[in-house]
């Protein structure tokens, strides 16, 4: 009778061996070095380390190898070991305006200072299955891919709206130490800090999601949100140390960012001003940047006083559920034997229903 | 220990921040004091909570059992046995009386726990009032100002709909005569062994980053009305392994034709039931 | 920047807290420390312990004391912990002389009590003195305990303190090398 409960440590070997062994058979007798994963999966490798919040190419590239290909599962094997990193140091805010830029574009102006610079981008493929990479042929795209030139200043688009007046202005210094989402939990009402930085390792799909509703209806205003600018390129990261007495530069990062304009309509008093999204993410990720510039307008709903009708405008329903370390750690627990709680509930069935069907044979 | 990590697996700066946390919460029982919960190698919901509290409490002379269902062998409960076996090299065991540190989800073991023991608890959900308002920003306060007519009118209503309380696990209980708190997913049947119990009881819930404590010898009381007092789980079987008629049965389809049987849900209580 | 405390950081602080829980689990009992080596001149043995367990660059710290400086260059080196003159933004006080009175510390707040200050207050005796009769969670009946050099009125103090439930201070008390931690929950029956 004990065969029901019993075994549990030798199932788990088991279950370890196969999945090791699953690993193994798929990649027969070739084994996938992380310098290719790096270099020929650099999306899946850039959307792990965004999600996992760890900048580490390497790192991220051996837990898509050690997850199977399983980036939800990569993510969170990076961030359980990035939980273990001592701090060390704190670096003062990168300054994207001085990025060493792969891409910027606008859709708001036909032309803007420093260029249009399209950069690699899936925008313009057609979408036609490549059959000449079937058989593992070496691409031979070695031509110089024209760069923009390091330390050359690309003034933010927003900034002419913004000298205009026709901008809100943007928050210019914090107050106090920005939030930590890797140190503190969740405050509400949540502070827009708090938000961007938890908006930045949520799940792709989650935001995509959300912010396609909104833009869809389920959105406050019902207007169509404007690409004032997206960079994606290297920013540098420096540090302050308090001994030195000034900057050094530690190393850099690839970031992608995105400031979306929005319609606000002021008030009588007030004369209407356009407002503003920003989403700013590791790594090269385009799609996600977008995402957190629509959600940042919406969730700033509750500070213009407008109403909190849709699911995007509500600071505790997006950022409680947009974690998918989180969401897939409680969503797989359901798997985890519950039978002490369902023999609770077997039991009251079965008390309810005799009373019921007692009475109903008594009346 | 293995290579990397730290004994306990988190870093010194992290159990400090949890153990700070865990004395607030032994000071405010029942209270869900929050903390900055860090991820786990180990999934969300499976019981991180409970992990980072035993990880910033244990050390070298603990010895540590860790149960799930009452069970010492169900695979939660030896894959995180052998965590902590990986990352501490410490003492387990099944026996509970022998343990210093028992880390449970979903049971409170049958056997009386003592002043030198602590209980930690895996939470998943650790505000009670969470099912009857969503939002933290809401039932915040309603613990700020002890306003809980809405769970005393909830659990009134299931009484005039269904003639008792429909809650069978995770009932709620005063703690302290001060704040309503969630057991966790334990059957109700445990909650009387949560009034004045012995042992310190420490609730780590990893995902909503709080931890609360009941402290030894301290009033837990289950909710309930004059007219309708709070009773637990009863069974006409018994054990078919030990032949308890006292402990938390569950029940297992035996053939084809689902015929039951019942088994203590606490292996460690039914097996000293068979030896003696 | 590393921190100096422990010798042994991992297992030092691991003991020193489990002493601490057990005492503040079970209010009135008087815990022992067994490492003696680092009591320092104006620090007794289980102050320290308790600064080295709890203490770090995430925690506020206000101290009194005749020694003020000692003290504060003492807990800078071994934990990082900024000190403050602002008695309400302390996360910890450490008092070795002088009157006190707990509700100018911070209490807490309404929805979050566990902000409110503890204080580890340095006494000259915990086996002659006065005697109380503490009551309250951890406690199974009653728990007796003699102290000497404690705060003026501090039964009516801590009773007052218990009294504003679930706000106001947690107390530590030390003396060499023992410790009896008095939670915001014990009352003075006597």
């Amino acid at each position: 009778m004990y065969v029901a409960v019993k075994g549990g440590e030798k199932a788990i070997k088991s279950s370890i061996d196969l999945l090791e062994q699953k690993r193994k058979h798929i990649s027969a007798n070739q084994d996938i070095q992380i310098s290719q994963l790096i270099e020929q999966l650099s999306f899946a490798v850039d959307r792990v380390l965004s999600e996992g919040s760890l900048y580490d190419k390497n790192l991220s590239a051996l837990s898509i190898k050690q997850a199977q290909g399983d980036l939800v599962e990569a993510i969170f094997i990076l961030r359980a070991y990035r939980t273990t990193l001592e701090r060390f140091s704190y670096s003062v805010p990168i300054d994207t305006s001085s990025m060493t830029l792969k891409r910027r574009i606008s859709a708001t102006y036909k032309d803007i200072p420093g260029g249009q610079i399209l950069g690699p981008t899936f925008d313009y493929t057609h979408r036609l299955l490549d059959f000449s990479l079937l058989n593992g042929k070496e691409t031979s795209n070695k031509k110089n891919t024209p760069k923009s030139d390091d330390n050359v200043f690309f003034p933010r688009v927003m900034e002419f709206l913004n000298n205009e007046g026709l901008m809100e202005k943007e928050i210019e210094k914090l107050k106090s130490k920005p939030f930590d989402i890797t140190r503190e939990p969740m405050k509400f009402p949540a502070a827009r800090d708090q938000w961007l930085q938890i908006l930045s390792r949520s799940d792709e799909g989650f935001l995509l999601g959300l912010s396609y509703s909104a833009i869809r209806g389920f959105g406050s205003k019902g207007t169509h949100p404007f690409v004032g600018e997206i960079r994606y390129g290297f920013v540098d990261v420096k540090i302050f140390p308090e001994e030195l007495g000034f900057e050094i530069c530690v190393g850099e990062i690839e970031v992608s960012e995105c400031e979306m304009v929005d319609q606000f309509e002021g008030s009588k008093k007030k004369a209407p001003q356009f407002t503003r999204g920003y989403g700013l993410t590791f790594g090269y990720n385009e799609r996600k940047a977008m995402s957190i510039s629509i959600i940042d307008r919406a969730l700033k709903s509750q500070e213009y006083g407008e109403e909190i009708r849709f699911p995007i405008q509500d600071q505790e329903f997006v950022l409680y559920h947009s974690d998918n370390v989180e969401a897939q750690g409680f969503v797989s627990h359901l798997k985890l034997p519950h039978y002490v709680d369902f023999q609770g509930e077997l039991n009251l069935i079965r008390e309810l229903r005799k009373k019921i069907l007692k009475k109903n044979k008594d009346d | 220990m293995i290579d990397g990590f730290n004994f306990a697996y988190l870093d010194e700066a992290t159990k400090r921040m949890i153990r700070r946390t865990i004395l607030k919460a032994i000071c405010i029982p029942g209270y869900q004091c929050p903390f900055g919960g860090r991820e786990m190698p180990l999934a969300y919901g499976w019981g991180t909570g409970g992990i980072q509290v035993t990880a910033s409490i244990i050390g070298m002379n603990d010895t540590l059992k860790v149960i799930d269902q009452g069970a010492d062998d169900t695979t939660n409960a030896i894959s995180i046995k052998n965590f902590f076996k990986k990352v501490c090299k410490i003492k387990t065991t099944e026996v509970t009386e022998n343990a210093t540190i028992i880390q449970t989800r979903h049971r409170i073991p049958e056997k009386k726990l003592s002043e030198h023991q602590i209980l930690v608890y895996q939470v998943p959900q650790p505000e009670p009032l969470r099912r009857l308002e969503p939002k933290e920003q809401e039932t915040r306060k309603l613990h700020a100002y002890e306003e809980y007519a809405l769970m005393h009118v909830k659990l009134y209503e299931e009484i005039s709909h269904y003639g008792s309380v429909i809650k069978t696990y995770a009932y709620p209980v005063r703690t302290n005569r001060r704040y309503i708190t969630d057991p966790s997913p334990t059957p109700k049947f445990d909650n009387p062994k949560m009034d004045f119990m012995e042992a310190l009881q420490l609730f780590g819930a990893g995902r909503e980053r709080r931890i609360y404590a009941i402290p030894p010898y301290t009033s837990v009381k289950s909710l309930d009305f004059e007219d309708h007092p709070f009773e637990i789980q009863t069974w006409d079987e018994r054990c078919d392994i030990c032949g308890s008629n006292n402990s938390y049965l569950d029940e297992i389809i035996v053939n084809d034709k689902g015929e039951k049987k019942f088994i203590c849900s606490d292996t460690n209580y039914c097996e000293k039931n068979i030896k003696t | 920047m590393e921190h100096v405390g422990f010798k042994n950081k991992t297992f030092e602080s691991q003991g020193a807290f489990r002493l601490i829980l057990q005492a503040t689990s079970n209010p009135g009992k008087k815990v022992k420390f067994m490492n003696d080596n680092y009591s320092q001149k104006d620090l007794h043995t289980s102050s320290v312990n308790i600064i080295f367990t709890l203490l770090d660059l995430d925690t506020n710290v206000f101290i009194q004391s005749a020694q003020e400086n000692t003290i504060s260059n003492f807990i800078k080196l071994h934990t990082g912990s900024p000190i403050t003159k602002n008695k309400v933004e302390s996360d910890f006080a450490v008092v070795t002389d002088g009157d006190l009175d707990f509700d100018s510390f911070n209490e807490g707040l309404d929805q979050y009590p566990d902000k409110a200050t503890t204080l580890i207050i340095q006494i000259q005796s915990m086996s002659q003195g006065e005697d109380f009769v503490l009551s309250g969670p951890g406690i199974k009946n009653s728990n007796r305990i003699t102290l000497r050099g404690i705060p003026h009125n501090f039964k009516e103090k801590v009773n007052a303190n218990s009294s504003k439930f679930p706000l106001g201070v947690d107390i530590f008390l030390t003396c060499k090398n023992e410790l009896i931690s008095l939670p915001r929950t014990i009352k003075i029956i006597n």
